[in-house]
């Protein structure tokens, strides 16, 4: 009894003691104001900061100075753990486009990746951010894969006025530029699938379907739903059935198969979880007979290993691409695909090419274009002027689809990817059909904020 | 006895222990209030992580280690107190301290809840009931999305640091999230202390020693049992509050039932019923994966922390029982040895014989020395135990 | 009447074991129970304890409780030692003991009486730091009676406290019960398979045969019956 007084005694006299102090090493970070506006840019600088919502004064750093030496790049990503599989490879070609990069492109500064394991735990996402930009001093991260996971690097990312480029999610909470100036998403949103879906439908239906709808039970399946119901209200596109599936759930959907076939619907849209519901949705289907006059597939689905294994249950299907798929047959004579494939074989040897191969490669090759347009702007290749370049910039990597473009022009374009390449599933390959372009149409949309 | 000459001899209450135990205590808060001064703010926030992982370990170490039930279903807890402060403070705007408060009564009520059921169960069937509590939970997160944000998480977590100085900087949320965490961990053992040491204390072991006994003798096993699974639940929904503020957004993914067996590994590698042990145990459960994750790259990676884990649980079953806590208390044991005070009174030739009948004073029975190996032998212990259940 | 059984029944759910016990223990008397493994006499002692379920009326000094929980049946008075001792291994000796004093406040009483009883097993003194676990046979006997006794009751039940101890202990261990009887003036009702001994230091007995009171009578009556010499006495 009378330790515990005498301990907690001094405890409280040591926190009395430090409290008085001032506080520890944190102002030698900066939490002083004003570092903004010095830099290269001067007014120019101030004017993007503001068109973009940023408050330099509140950053530790002068992200308005253009970058020389290494600009160092920092990726969490999961390296282990159940979704390591699936998104490692992404890891090993962004590695090989930062080497390739730096060998071909002409930029002020040599990049430098370091991608750290997340096991695509949100918390792990955030405090390994944390280290990248803390002990790895990044200049920039990238390539964050998954809403959840989006969410915690923003925040790092915001704190430090540190830009996350090429963060990876279709999710539109995850695009939130009015409160997350520094994150800068692309991919599919689900909104643009689901915008393509509907566009091709009201071609192809005329006097109309009835639509079953079946989503997985995750933020994506979720915001799926909700673009569902949003775009074909007031078409002649009836929404009749809707089911979902969790988003573990490895069975066969054989009961909302069951429902969906009993609600007389001839149309299928279709979201569920890329980790192992796709092929087991469009066997189920084919397995019950359901002749479906068309069935639309998420674009999440769309790699051919995800694909592969529902055999000839896949003909026919639906859905939307940006990003090309090495293993397609149209895109062994695609050269820019074959040039990115061979990068990869050359930094990366003896790892496997993969659906996601291009996504990878593509991530960095973002940076690398905002890097270049951010040299020749008035606002150099800082911090800033990169971002500034990544939220006004459109190009077309050689990775993607033709027809399919990266472009934003904030604060009236704040959706990267607006276009789909819809293709249709034949014989284990996409056959391409259309080609759909909402350029500037799903700001605030596929978007949050106005 | 012999070795006791080469050994720092300190005698229990005396000067020198209440000293050593002071300055035990003094560097302790020392390095508490050190590390903001060394470490980088990230280390500082892994720190704050580890703290919540082993206030966890601490309640479920209250329950498992020294209640003797095995519980699976700590992560519940550990997510309901985290997703009530989630919920609370980002959805209705409540203050998180007092949503930290709901979190502990909630957890203490659902942990009463769970007991109840477990209280006339034993070993496997504890654990059994408490595994439904750990799979059914992330379940619930996602069926209540609207509350939740489902599997897609719940995100803007935070707790403003108050108005000081200290807490002003570019860094004051790390910091104050770290005081937090050290707080709460320091609640979380000087409860769990005071708890087990005295009249509460000997009650709990000595349920789980010999419950036939325990009650024979008097303790209230329905009360015992209650207090511990609510107070190890409420220690674990804390610790899930904090781990709110601190990680800032919330998936049921990171209530799984594998965050449960994180700290029960946590707790046998740590040394399960000791003060000490579980807190090192949950460091060990935070910074190993941590440790492993930077180890890994794209050039070839596994997953280490579970082969760690393994070896290191393999390792301690075999050669070290009471774990790490253990360990040092060996290691200790060989340069220090605290000596107790002896009782009062003990005549040291109360040994009369007994052949004459009628003792009227005092009466003395003590098994003469040479009848010890014959005692020894007779394996009584264990044809006792046989004969008891 | 220090403690009365009237048609005590009870069991463990699938049926009982105890058919209608009907006993008696007087104040500061020494009543043993005989009877063959599987008797029923643990059982009758748990009835009595509180452990287990029990139809009938057990009265101790006069009020009922058969429907009284096990602790409050400690802090009327009434303590037992249990069959294999029920030593908390992992709790120290001195640990042990106060457990047995849970039902008491009167810290400074307790106090006493643990210097009462380290004086009267220096054994126990000696280890009193030390994980019950680690006593001998004999000594975990000693701490149960002990414990037992930190209750200071007036009524002690003990299930064969001579189990596993060698017939010298076993020998130490009824004088020192006698003794406690006699000078606390504590009413005892001990189940013994060493009926010799546990009749010497005994006024009555009785025979517990399948779970029903086969016979009754004074030790003397007992030790001389045949029923009891052939099967308990060997001679
Ligand atoms: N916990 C229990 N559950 C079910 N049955 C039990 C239990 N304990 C004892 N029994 C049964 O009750 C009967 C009486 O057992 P009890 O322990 O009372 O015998 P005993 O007379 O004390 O024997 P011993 O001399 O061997 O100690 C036995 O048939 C036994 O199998
Ligand atoms: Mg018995």
């Amino acid at each position: 009894m009378k330790t515990r007084l005498i301990t907690a005694a001094s405890g409280v006299a040591l926190l009395a003691l430090v409290s008085a102090c001032a506080s520890p090493s944190g102002d030698g970070n900066g939490s002083s104001g004003g570092s903004g506006g010095g830099g290269g840019g001067g007014n120019a600088a101030q004017e993007a900061a503001e068109e973009l919502g940023i408050d330099l004064s509140k950053c530790p750093t002068d992200i308005t100075q253009p970058l020389t030496g290494t600009l160092k790049i920092g990726t969490p990503l999961a390296l282990t753990g159940p979704a390591a599989p699936a998104v490692a490879p992404l890891g090993v070609a962004q590695q090989a486009a930062v080497d390739y990069f730096n060998e071909t492109a002409d930029l002020p500064v040599e990049l430098e990746l370091i991608v750290k394991d997340d096991q695509f735990a949100p918390d792990k996402t955030l405090a390994v951010a944390q280290e990248l930009v803390q002990s790895d001093e990044v200049g920039v991260l990238n390539g964050v894969v998954g809403t959840a996971n989006v969410a915690a690097a923003r925040e790092v990312a915001q704190q430090y006025c540190v830009p996350l480029i090429a963060a990876t999610s279709g999710g539109r909470s995850a695009n939130d530029p009015t409160n997350y100036p520094f994150t800068v998403p692309w991919s599919l949103p689900s909104y643009v699938d689901v915008s393509a879906w509907v566009a091709h439908l009201e071609e192809d239906f005329p006097d109309g379907a009835k639509v079953a709808v079946y989503t997985a039970n995750t933020e994506s399946g979720e915001d799926y739903l909700e673009a569902i119901e949003e775009l074909t209200e007031g078409t002649n596109l009836e929404v009749v059935s809707e089911t979902t599936i969790e988003a573990a759930d490895s069975a066969p959907p054989a009961a909302q198969v069951t429902t969906m076939k009993a609600s007389g619907a001839n149309v299928l849209f279709a979201a569920p979880s890329p980790t192992g519901q796709c092929s087991s949705l469009m066997t189920e289907v084919a397995n019950q007979g359901w002749d479906l006059d068309a069935f639309m597939l998420t674009t999440q689905c769309t790699v051919l290993q995800l694909m592969e294994p529902a055999g000839a249950a896949a003909d026919g299907v639906f859905a939307s691409t940006y990003i090309n798929d090495p293993a397609l047959d149209s895109a062994q004579d695609d050269e820019g695909v074959q040039e990115y494939v061979a990068a990869v074989e050359q930094y990366q040897p003896g790892k496997p090419i993969v659906g996601s191969t291009m996504s990878g490669f593509s991530e960095i090759e973002v940076l690398v274009r905002a890097i270049e347009q951010a040299d020749g702007s008035p606002l150099g290749a800082s911090p800033l002027g990169i971002l500034y370049a990544a939220t006004h910039m459109t190009f077309q990597s050689k990775a993607m689809l033709p027809g399919v473009t990266y472009s934003l022009n904030y604060p009236q374009d704040q959706v990267a990817m607006e276009s789909a390449q819809l293709s249709q599933f034949s014989d284990g390959q996409w056959e391409k059909v259309q080609v759909f372009d909402f350029n500037g149409e799903t700001t605030g949309k596929a978007s949050i904020g106005d | 006895m012999t070795s006791a000459k080469q050994r720092l001899v300190i005698v229990e209450g005396s000067a020198l222990h209440l000293g050593l135990r002071i300055a035990g205590a003094l560097a302790i808060i020392a390095t508490a209030f050190a590390l903001p001064y060394v470490l980088e703010p990230f280390r500082l926030s892994q720190i704050a992580g580890a703290c919540v992982y082993a206030m966890a370990v601490v309640g479920l170490n209250l329950l498992a280690g020294f209640g003797g039930q095995i519980s699976l279903g700590h992560a519940a807890f550990f997510g309901l107190g985290a997703y009530t402060t989630g919920v609370l403070t980002t959805g209705y705007g409540v203050d998180p301290a007092l949503s930290f408060l709901v979190g502990i009564v909630v957890c203490f009520a659902v942990g009463v809840i769970v007991a109840f059921p477990a209280l006339r169960l034993r070993g496997i069937y504890v654990a059994l009931v408490t595994l439904a509590v750990g799979l059914i939970f992330p379940t619930l997160v996602i069926r209540f999305a609207d509350l939740t944000g489902g599997s897609t998480g719940l995100f803007g977590v935070t707790y403003q640091p108050p108005d000081l100085a200290y807490f002003s900087g570019f860094n004051g949320r790390v910091y104050w999230n770290y005081w937090l965490a050290v707080a709460g961990l320091a609640l979380a053992c000087l409860v769990v202390r005071n708890l087990m040491n005295g009249r509460f204390g000997r009650s709990v072991i000595a349920l789980r020693d010999n419950e036939t006994a325990a009650v024979i003798m008097g303790v209230n096993r329905t009360g015992t049992r209650v207090v511990v699974f609510g107070t190890s639940a409420s220690i674990a929904g804390l610790a899930g509050s904090l781990f709110a503020v601190s990680s800032g957004l919330l998936t049921p993914l990171s209530f799984s039932l594998l965050l449960t067996l994180y700290f029960l590994a946590g707790m046998i590698i740590g040394g399960a019923s000791s003060f000490w042990g579980p807190v090192l145990g949950g460091f060990l459960i935070y910074f190993v994966p941590v440790w492993s994750a930077e180890l890994s790259s794209i050039n070839g990676s596994q997953n280490l922390a579970g082969v760690v884990f393994g070896v290191i649980i393999i390792l301690i079953t075999f050669f070290l029982r009471s774990g790490l806590a253990g360990l040092v208390r060996t290691l200790l044991g060989l340069v220090v040895r605290v000596e107790p005070r002896m009782p009062v009174a003990v005549p040291s030739a109360a040994r009369a014989s007994l052949s004459e009948p009628r003792l009227t004073e005092r009466h003395h029975l003590s098994a003469p020395a040479d009848d010890r190996p014959e005692l020894d032998r007779s394996g009584v212990g264990s044809t006792d135990a046989a004969r008891n259940h | 009447m220090s403690l009365e059984l009237q048609g005590v029944s009870a069991g463990y759910g699938a049926g009982d074991v105890l058919h209608e016990i009907s006993l008696d223990v007087r104040p500061g008397e020494v009543v043993v129970i005989l009877g063959a493994n599987g008797a029923g006499k643990t059982t009758l002692m748990r009835a009595v304890s509180g452990v287990i379920p029990r139809r009938g009326r057990i009265l101790f000094e006069g009020k009922d409780i058969s429907r009284t929980g096990p602790e409050q049946i400690v802090r009327l008075g009434l303590a037992q030692v249990p069959q294999g001792r029920g030593t908390f291994v992992d709790l120290t000796v001195e640990e042990n003991l106060r457990t047995g004093a849970l039902s008491r406040r009167d810290s400074a009483r307790v106090n006493e009486d643990l210097d009462r009883w380290y004086t009267t097993y220096p054994r126990l003194a000696e280890r009193r730091r030390q994980k019950a676990g680690l006593l001998s046979g004999g000594e975990q006997q000693m701490l149960a009676v002990s414990r037992a006794m930190m209750s200071r009751p007036r009524l002690l039940l003990c299930d064969e406290p001579s189990l596993g101890l060698s017939p010298r202990l076993t020998q130490e261990l009824f004088a020192s019960l006698r003794s406690i009887n006699e000078e606390w003036d504590m009413s005892m009702l001990i189940v013994e398979q060493n009926a010799a001994i546990a009749l010497g230091i005994a006024t009555r007995g009785y025979l517990l045969e399948v779970g029903t009171i086969a016979r009754a009578g004074s030790a003397d009556e007992l030790s001389d019956s045949d029923a009891v010499r052939a099967a308990y006495l060997g001679y």
